[in-house]
């Protein structure tokens, strides 16, 4: 009897298999290449949406405005505050004679106020703001691209959290079983029934609210989902033959649930990843929505949302912020998809 | 002859899958006749069970196509008959038991509901009345004191006692033909034989006849009139069942009918060395009730049993299912907390902490029944080989430990380009050899070989069970062979012992305990699974 006499592809590394696999769904693949560019170039948004300029040559020296401050006496000026560069007289200042500016490709960071507007805020798209201006002024298409990457960033970090301590604790509880998965499970009952949103207010009312402290309150209770799954898979795992042959082999606890329990467990985690990263977005957006979350100097597309519900008629605010949130989640969950499938050794 | 009840003819069955279609049934005629008995018999994948399952149209219609073939039942070409007159057809005139009385049986009702179904759906009797025949039903497939178990749930009953369920479902409708597919594999040796006499009676008292799946060759030899032998979707040879087993005319018939193991192992002077020893191993399980969890009894799944094993000896343990004999294997290697004195050379191993264990770890392997569940299917088979090297074997680079890889794989007859793929890429009796790998590659001295063949195909197994002589004659390895096939442990065994409700009955050298047992239970357990055929052969 010989082995692997029908099979092709013989010397292809695991690893490179699950990226073939994850090439071959179309759709994920493209999804994660919209995503990619969108959420890197999201990563350079200092760059290309700032109010201040890249590069100053003012009287023969250079100036990095966007990364440093200067006064504007530096160039100049009257003020020993920071430059105002969207300021005429300042532009006047620095772009006279010799010097010259370069600029980013849109003019507004997202706290930038476009003093500049002739019709009152929220302002609707025009060639200054190209999505228009919120209720105060400030560009909605940079709000909605520091959202964009605040929201996705803070979703990757609440739902690498919730993993890690949900497959820490369901690994724990599954594995050694018997009374200590008994009181640990109580404690996730009690932990479970306490009203989160509840306490969500009361923090906010106690501490400055930020994105960290979102961050921590979330993860306190994000984790209780997955552990329950990864729970019953290690339970189920933990007596299969593999399992004990490992042990019979002298393998460790730790190694035995690192290497033979853990990869047969990840079915729950995998098929919850596009869902728990795109529930995370939902949950900071609704919270700032509700004026629960981030302070509103941060760019956020639950506060965008809330100022298009109270300015109905500035149908630039709700549209941009709905299409963004929509094309967001989509793309995560088309490649969560691909993810899925190409984690699964057993389709070929 | 009697009339013809059902005629297959050229009856073709290709399934629809991504990577093309594959002919699972290539032109298969055959017919049975009223109040005969004929079996299927053929190994894994030869397209036995698609062919039965095609008889009744089970397949799901999205994944199969019947490309050519007439199935003639009662003037009529089910081929092309409407779903709705299958239907009426099923469980009334053709009904089916399978395998797995386990899974067959819904679990949350009781086992009377469940046939009383049948017979509201078919012979629309009302609730009372059908209550009374299911109790009828129940009697006359031998459950004892029908009237208390219609209302047992299926978790209730024994193996046995849940086939015999199944039969007294399919029998509901006075059905003229039953199909069985493999009826008999998940049960124990003892209670197989009484389910073939039971069907063997129900039919000579209804005149129904049977159509028989199995992959056991020697399981038909006293049931079946007639015997189809099938191979790759072929019917290879067709004859009764006198005829096929006196005279085979086919290559693969006479191949499967020689599949049964051979006596080939080597001798055992008293001199060698003793390597594992044990006294008075016991294993008990408290049971628990209340609140307070007090302990009400103990369960004793091992009890007293001493053990001595010598090197290159192997030591066959044989019972029914639940006589403890997994148990008292893993007691030995201490996989399960027991009591009583294990000696390992010089080692007391039963006094050692799993600290102290651990090292000691690499000269007890396990070799499961399962070869589907006994590999992590998410680990390449070099990953899977090289665990226990990287652990006891540290020492080793990277291309030594390949080397070693390669060489294992070799010995157990696997190419070097198995070492990429995962175990799902592998048939049965490849992933049972690569479990043999994984243990052999260490080394060690004494192998648990916990039913090594019991799920592999007869063919299959001869070939495992001579790859295990074999690394026994040339690595001086110990067995413990656990088994209920008596068949196999008296072809591989030096000595053997007898289990019974966590006791030994009976034990001593092959031929003593086979040939001349002591024990009435030794004497049932042979006659059931060894003498019988042998005194048709001789």
């Amino acid at each position: 009897m010989s082995a692997g006499s029908e099979s092709g592809h013989l010397h292809i590394s695991p690893g490179r298999r699950a990226w073939l696999r994850f090439k071959a769904n179309r759709r994920g693949f493209i999804s994660l290449w919209l995503f990619s560019i969108l959420f890197i170039s999201s990563l350079f948004a200092e760059v290309l949406f700032n109010d201040k300029p890249l590069l100053v040559n003012y009287q023969g020296e250079l100036y990095f405005p966007f990364a440093k401050s200067y006064p504007e006496t530096a160039f100049g000026g009257d003020f020993e505050t920071e430059a105002d560069y969207a300021d005429p007289y300042v532009r006047e200042l620095i772009t006279a004679g010799d010097n010259w500016v370069i600029d980013p490709p849109i003019r507004y960071d997202f706290n930038a106020i476009n003093f500049q507007s002739e019709l009152p805020y929220p302002a609707p798209p025009s060639s200054q703001n190209l999505l228009g201006t919120d209720d105060r002024g400030r560009d909605v298409f940079a709000r909605l691209v520091y959202g964009f990457r605040l929201s996705v960033l803070f979703a990757f970090a609440l739902t690498a959290i919730g993993i890690v301590i949900g497959i820490l604790t369901g690994a724990v509880q599954g594995y050694f079983s018997g009374r200590l998965d008994l009181v640990m499970q109580r404690i996730i009952e009690v932990w479970s029934s306490m009203p989160e949103l509840y306490l969500l207010i009361i923090f906010a009312s106690i501490f400055q609210p930020s994105i960290w402290l979102l961050i921590i309150l979330l993860s306190l209770f994000g984790w209780m989902g997955l552990s329950d799954y990864v729970r019953a898979e290690f339970l189920r795992g933990r007596n299969l033959d593999y399992v004990r042959a490992a042990r019979a082999m002298g393998q460790s606890n730790r190694a035995i649930m690192r290497h033979h329990l853990l990869p047969n467990s990840m079915t729950p985690v995998i098929t919850f990843l596009p869902f728990r990263i795109s529930g995370s977005i939902m949950a900071l957006t609704s919270l700032d929505f509700l004026g629960l979350g981030v302070p509103p100097t941060t760019p956020s597309l639950g506060e965008l949302l809330a100022q298009g519900k109270e300015n109905i008629e500035a149908w630039w605010l709700s549209l941009g912020t709905f299409l963004v949130l929509v094309g967001t989640l989509m793309l995560l969950i088309f490649i969560g998809e691909a993810l899925r499938e190409a984690l699964d050794t057993r389709k070929s | 002859m009697a009339a013809k009840l059902i005629q297959v003819e050229n009856l073709k069955v290709t399934f629809k899958t991504q990577v093309g279609d594959i002919e699972a049934v290539r032109g298969v005629s055959f017919d049975i006749h009223q109040s005969e008995n004929v079996a299927i018999v053929g190994e894994s994948g030869s397209g036995k069970s698609v062919t039965a399952l095609s008889l009744l149209k089970l397949h799901d219609e999205r994944r199969v196509d019947y490309p050519a073939g007439r199935i003639i039942y009662n003037n009529q070409d089910l081929m092309i008959a409407s779903e709705t007159e299958m239907r009426d057809l099923r469980g009334k005139d053709i009904s089916m038991i399978f395998q797995e009385p386990m899974t067959s049986l819904n679990p949350l009702y009781p086992v009377g509901v469940q046939i009383q179904e049948t017979l509201k759906l078919h012979r629309n009797m009302d609730s009372q009345a059908a209550r009374d025949v299911a109790i009828k039903l129940l009697d006359r497939v031998g459950i004892k004191d029908p009237k208390h178990k219609i209302d047992s749930f299926p978790h209730m009953l024994s193996g046995g006692q849940r086939q015999r369920v199944m039969i007294a479902m399919a029998l509901a409708c006075d059905p003229v033909l039953l199909i069985a597919d493999e009826p008999t594999t998940a049960l124990d040796v003892t209670v197989q034989q009484q389910i073939l006499e039971l069907l063997k009676d129900l039919q000579a008292e209804t005149g129904m006849s049977v159509l028989l799946i199995t992959h056991d060759l020697h399981l038909v030899r006293r049931f079946a009139d007639r015997v189809c032998v099938m191979h790759r979707g072929q019917i290879v040879e067709q004859a009764s069942s006198k005829e096929l087993f006196r005279n085979p005319q086919n290559k693969y018939t006479r191949y499967l009918l020689d599949s049964e193991p051979e006596t080939r192992i080597a001798e055992i002077k008293p001199t060698d060395k003793i390597v594992v020893e044990a006294e008075s191993i016991r294993v008990y399980f408290a049971i628990r009730k209340g609140f307070f969890k007090r302990k009400v009894g103990e369960v004793r799944a091992v009890d007293q049993i001493d053990i001595v094993l010598r090197q290159g000896e192997t030591l066959g343990i044989v019972g029914e299912s639940g006589s403890g004999k997994t148990t008292l294997g893993m007691a030995l290697l201490r996989m399960v907390e027991s009591s009583g004195r294990i000696r390992f050379h010089d080692h007391e191993i039963s006094t050692y902490p799993e600290r102290q264990m651990r090292p000691l770890r690499r000269f007890f392997q396990i070799v499961f029944q399962d070869p589907f569940s006994s590999l992590s299917p998410r680990m390449t088979v070099e990953q899977i080989v090289a665990e226990g090297l990287k652990l006891h074997f540290p020492d080793l680079s990277k291309t030594q430990r390949r080397q070693r890889i390669v060489k294992t794989l070799a010995e157990v007859g696997l190419d070097e380009d198995a070492l990429w793929r995962y175990p799902h890429e592998f048939s049965g009796g490849q992933r049972q050899r690569i479990a043999v790998a994984r243990t052999v590659i260490l080394e060690p001295e004494v192998i648990l070989l916990d039913e090594p063949t019991s799920a592999l195909d007869v063919s299959v197994q001869k070939q495992v069970l001579s790859l295990l002589s074999d690394l026994q004659v040339s690595h001086k390895l110990s067995y413990l062979f656990i088994s209920h096939d008596l068949r196999v442990v008296r072809a591989m065994s030096h000595r053997v012992i007898v289990m019974r409700d966590g006791k030994v009955v009976e034990s001593g050298s092959v031929e003593q305990v086979f040939d001349h047992p002591q024990q009435q239970y030794t004497r049932q357990l042979a006659q059931a699974s060894l003498h019988n055929e042998w005194l048709i052969t001789n």
